[in-house]
């Protein structure tokens, strides 16, 4: 029932998205408060981006602490519902778990769809905890036979500074054509849980500024519309889009601009050019299509992967700059 | 005959048992064979790199770790940056933010091309300065460019060009490896000082010529450049403590006075510790003052000798503590003073304290004695006694300021004292240093010890032996200051102009490999210190590590120390340094990867610095595990065992 609702509506979200929100999302200096993602040091909550369609993917989690520590795994397909499937495991002190996400503990299905992983340690199941204790990586490998592997990440590390705007290269290196821009947005529920939604969103760029501007190699900007990532497939609010038409989405998901700015002119023999995403503020639709009020503990982790899609390609989580403002995040995961 | 054998099989038992038990854990050395982990046969686990510590200077610590392996008659590879234990307060997402210089690792080796793209997201022209070390931590290409706000280019090490269509020398980076920076600067090539510019960032890619890229984030330091309120207190008496080792801004108004140290007199006296912000001197403590009041370097009284002028010439007293006619008076007078007169200043004592150890004469019931002065000399032609505390045997006479009785410094000791010439027949007494003087605002002052002698007051003031004086110590009237230490934007290194350090003490690195495939890694390990002035440079950096391997079953296999500049190595016999990966069969199809390795036709347009430290950065003189060294002694030692219970087993046969 819930899908078939969410089927109805959802091309009047991306109406709502593209008329209303822009104006609606955020007064102020139109900059929301979005930690920048920590991929370098031990967390609690780890996000890997998966994909089957035409890909594996492995994710590895890694127990650093010299105590056992409890995770619980979900994993969310990007759907019509971002359906979920989860499950518990126990990792023993230095422990690391590899997992082809087609094949978890469960036996659910994961085949064919793309998604993301959360893992977080657990309290409640009788194993033990550990703060900060984590590390994970992913590697999705492409049937055309390149690469992505990066990091996971954590968007809720309490020294991380606000991702102002967010800051994504890319080039024409070794053939690259192709591009995978990851958003996820989720729902910090408790300690052990998130919860994701087509209907809990991030929005990027104002129609007014801050807009989404793409630059090319000797810095000729253009403007491009407002963004969303949901945990969703419906065009416009996808997990995974293209950057433009010059380096579009390998997975046939929708540009972010309509413009091909690797085509451009170049200094040197690589052409290349950057997308300039402001993070404007996190947007929650009602079932019925309304706006509603966000909850506050909501949290956005962003990946890039560019490719050649012919044997090399590679991806990390997004470079994101902060105006300085400090802020003191109350994590979820440390109030508990 | 039994128990020898039975003692013969234990030690055979036991020897095998200690053998292959140590052989376990010696997993020969870090670096051997190209290797992290050398003999060690993990697939799946995460690479430890434990108890980081410097060996020289040092402001950058990080690890990366890639594999590259066929899969389906493709060959596939990444790389990431391997976890930390910490990053710095000031930049905790290093990967992920942007920052005033990038550092990451590049490569022209085995047929590798390293791209690195760097975008000024910032709203500033600036211009930037790439320094390129290689394997062994010297500079070996640098270059300026200049981006213009949004500005982003693509630095091919295989035909390098730059932002502004430049095209250093890269004939010197092909067939080499290492890791490089670019940090934002004032201008460049001079005086190409980093700046607080935290719009720079980069992505990294590295392509194989077997079509595979390791693609990650560059790190980023972030330039930290805040103004700040700087407290910090003075000693308004110069040389307060004598630190100088002479008596430098103290002036002899008249008799006899100078500085000893703990040797210069005997029996030997050690100075006061010292008080107060003279302690930052490393001399504060080797050096005290002394006066002498004696016949056989004779004075007048109070000022009758002193300067014409001087503060003790116009305050002149035959009797200055009211006990007698005065002689052989020395006077020592500090610099003039003046409490608040700084502007910065925001507070102050307001007293004089000091140390002083009476040297008694002889005699010790003549009031002989020695007296400490804060003198207004607000007006130097009208000077006024402020505040005194005079010293004797007696407590006899009393000060000039106010009229207090003279502190009769008690038991004396020690036995005769000798400061060459001065003989102080009467011992010591202790050091006093409780005592303050006043010295309110509003006034100029200066500071004066004095020792004097009554004449006739002594049984026998003619002679020599009734010599008296003082050592003293540790003047001190304490202002805070406090100064606006501002930053420019000039990164000088300063405690409020500076690019973030990295220096985790543990790295991280997760590997796996598909379904047992050959497979093949890189392990790298960057260190460097800064140097700020004149200009910014990236100098060689040391570390020693401990490094091991988790299999995916959590057991830990110790894999021996190394001391590192920058290396690469593969991680495990499993997965090999990746020059040792040979590329599955590929698929019909599968394209030539298209690659740009080669020394650049353009000729050269910068000179290459030489920076850094010197010598091979390559993991060095590894000690060799204790596991390692224990199993070489014992192996060897059980065919002997072995042959020791057999010849056992025959002779109880016969």
């Amino acid at each position: 029932m819930l899908q078939d609702s969410l089927s109805k509506i959802k091309y009047f979200l991306v109406l709502a998205f593209l008329l209303v929100l822009p104006m609606q999302a955020m007064a102020g200096d139109g900059f929301g408060f979005d930690p920048i993602d920590q991929t370098d040091t031990g967390v609690d909550r780890l996000i890997y981006y998966y994909d089957t369609t035409g890909r594996q993917t492995y994710v590895q989690v890694t127990n650093t602490s010299d105590s056992f520590v409890g995770i619980h795994v979900q994993v969310f397909r990007a759907d019509e519902s971002c359906a979920e499937d989860n499950f518990d495991w126990c990792l023993t002190p230095g422990d690391t778990e590899i997992w082809n996400v087609e094949e978890f503990p469960g036996g659910f299905d994961v085949s064919d769809s793309n998604g993301f992983v959360a893992i977080s340690v657990n309290d409640e199941i009788s194993c033990g905890f550990e703060n900060n204790a984590l590390i994970g990586m992913f590697r999705i490998i492409d049937d055309l036979g390149y690469e992505y592997r990066t990091n996971a990440a954590s968007s809720e590390d309490f020294t991380a500074f606000s991702a102002d705007y967010n800051v994504l290269n890319f080039n024409d290196v070794n053939g690259n054509n192709l591009s995978d821009v990851v958003g996820i947005t989720y729902l910090a529920l408790d300690i052990d849980q998130v919860f994701a939604s087509p209907l809990l969103g991030s929005l990027f760029g104002f129609i007014d500024d801050p807009q989404v501007l793409i630059f090319d190699d000797v810095e000729n900007p253009n403007s491009c519309s407002p963004t969303v990532f949901t945990c969703s497939n419906t065009p416009g609010l996808e997990i995974n889009k293209g950057i433009d038409n010059s380096i579009p989405n390998s997975q046939g998901f929708s540009q972010i601009c309509n413009t091909s700015k690797l085509d451009g002119p170049v200094i040197g023999a690589v052409d290349s050019g950057w997308l300039f995403l402001p993070f404007i503020d996190f947007i929650c639709f009602e079932g019925d299509g309304d706006l509603d009020e966000c909850p506050s503990d909501l949290f956005f982790v962003g990946f890039l992967g560019i490719n050649n899609g012919d044997g090399t390609g590679s991806m990390d989580s997004w470079i994101s700059h902060s105006f300085g403002d400090f802020q003191t995040l109350i994590p979820t995961l440390l109030s508990e | 005959m039994i128990s020898k054998l039975r003692f013969s099989l234990i030690a055979v038992i036991l020897l095998v048992l200690l053998g292959f038990g140590f052989q376990n854990q010696a997993n020969g050395q870090a670096g051997e064979n190209a290797q992290f982990c050398p003999f060690v046969e993990i697939s799946d686990g995460w690479l430890k790199i434990d108890d980081i510590i410097p060996t020289t200077p040092i402001n950058f610590t990080a690890g990366l770790i890639g594999t590259v392996e066929g899969v389906n008659g493709n060959v596939v590879g990444g790389m990431d940056w391997m976890h930390v234990d910490f990053t710095h307060f000031d930049a905790p997402t290093p990967t992920n933010q942007d920052g005033a210089q990038i550092v990451t690792w590049w490569t022209q080796k085995e047929g590798r091309n390293t791209f690195v793209q760097l975008t000024n997201d910032g709203f500033d022209f600036q211009w930037v300065h790439a320094r390129i070390l290689d394997e062994n931590c010297v500079e070996i290409r640098n270059f300026c460019d200049f981006y213009t706000p949004g500005d982003t280019h693509v630095y091919d090490f295989g035909d390098l060009i730059t932002n502004e269509g430049g095209t250093p020398d890269d004939n010197v980076l092909q067939g080499k490896e290492g890791f490089l920076t670019i940090t934002a600067v004032d201008e460049c090539p001079s005086p190409d000082q980093a700046v607080d510019y935290n719009f720079l960032a980069a992505t990294v890619q590295i392509v194989d010529e077997l079509d595979y890229a390791y693609g990650y984030n560059a790190y980023h330091r972030r330039a930290v450049c805040f103004d700040e309120f700087f407290e910090f207190d003075v000693n308004l008496i110069e040389n307060g403590s004598f630190q100088d080792g002479v008596l430098g801004s103290w002036l002899i108004q008249q008799g006899n006075s100078g500085v000893i140290n703990s040797s210069g007199i005997a029996p030997a006296v050690n100075p006061p510790p010292c008080q107060g912000p003279d302690c930052d001197d490393p001399d504060a403590d080797l050096w005290m003052a002394f006066a002498a009041s004696s016949d056989i370097a004779p004075s007048g009284f109070y000022g009758e000798d002193s300067p014409i002028g001087s503060a003790a010439d116009l305050l002149q007293d035959s009797t200055l503590i009211s006990a007698g006619i005065e002689t052989n008076v020395t006077v020592v007078q500090s610099n003039v003073f003046t409490p608040f007169a700084d502007p910065d200043a925001v507070a102050n004592t307001l007293v004089v304290r000091y140390d002083l150890s009476f040297l008694a004469q002889s005699d010790l019931s003549c009031d002989n004695y020695a007296m400490v002065c804060v003198i207004d000399v607000t007006d130097p032609l009208i000077p006024a006694f402020e505040d005194c505390t005079c010293y004797n045997t007696t407590g006899g006479g009393t000060d000039p300021a106010n009229g207090v009785a003279c502190t009769d410094v008690g038991a004396v000791g020690g036995g005769p004292h000798n400061i060459s010439p001065f003989d102080f027949e009467g011992g010591r007494s202790s050091f006093i240093g409780t005592d303050v003087l006043n010295a309110p605002f509003g006034g100029s002052y200066v500071v004066q010890y004095i020792t004097g002698q009554i004449a006739g007051s002594c049984s026998s003031d003619d002679d020599p032996n009734n010599t008296n004086g003082a050592l003293v110590d540790n003047f001190r009237n304490i202002e805070t200051l406090r100064e606006f230490i501002d930053c420019d934007g000039i990164l000088t290194g300063a405690f409020n102009a500076f690019l973030t350090s990295f220096t985790p003490t543990q790295l991280a690195g997760q590997f796996n490999v598909i379904d047992d495939n050959e497979a093949g890694g890189d392990a790298i390990m960057i260190n460097f210190v800064d140097e700020y002035l004149p200009e910014y440079r990236t100098l060689a950096a040391f570390v020693t590590a401990e490094v091991g391997i988790f299999d995916d079953l959590e057991e830990f296999q110790s894999c021996g120390d190394v001391l590192v500049c920058f290396v690469r190595l593969g991680i495990d016999a499993n997965i090999p340094i990746s020059e040792d990966f040979s590329s599955p069969t590929p698929t019909p199809g599968t394209p030539t990867p298209t690659m740009t390795v080669g020394p650049s036709t353009t000729p050269p347009t910068t000179t290459p610095t030489n920076g850094g430290g010197g010598g091979s950065c390559a993991i060095a003189g590894n000690p060799v595990q204790l596991g390692t060294a224990f199993a070489n002694v014992l192996i060897p030692l059980v065919p002997v065992a072995i042959a020791f219970g057999v010849r056992a087993v025959r002779r109880r046969k016969k």
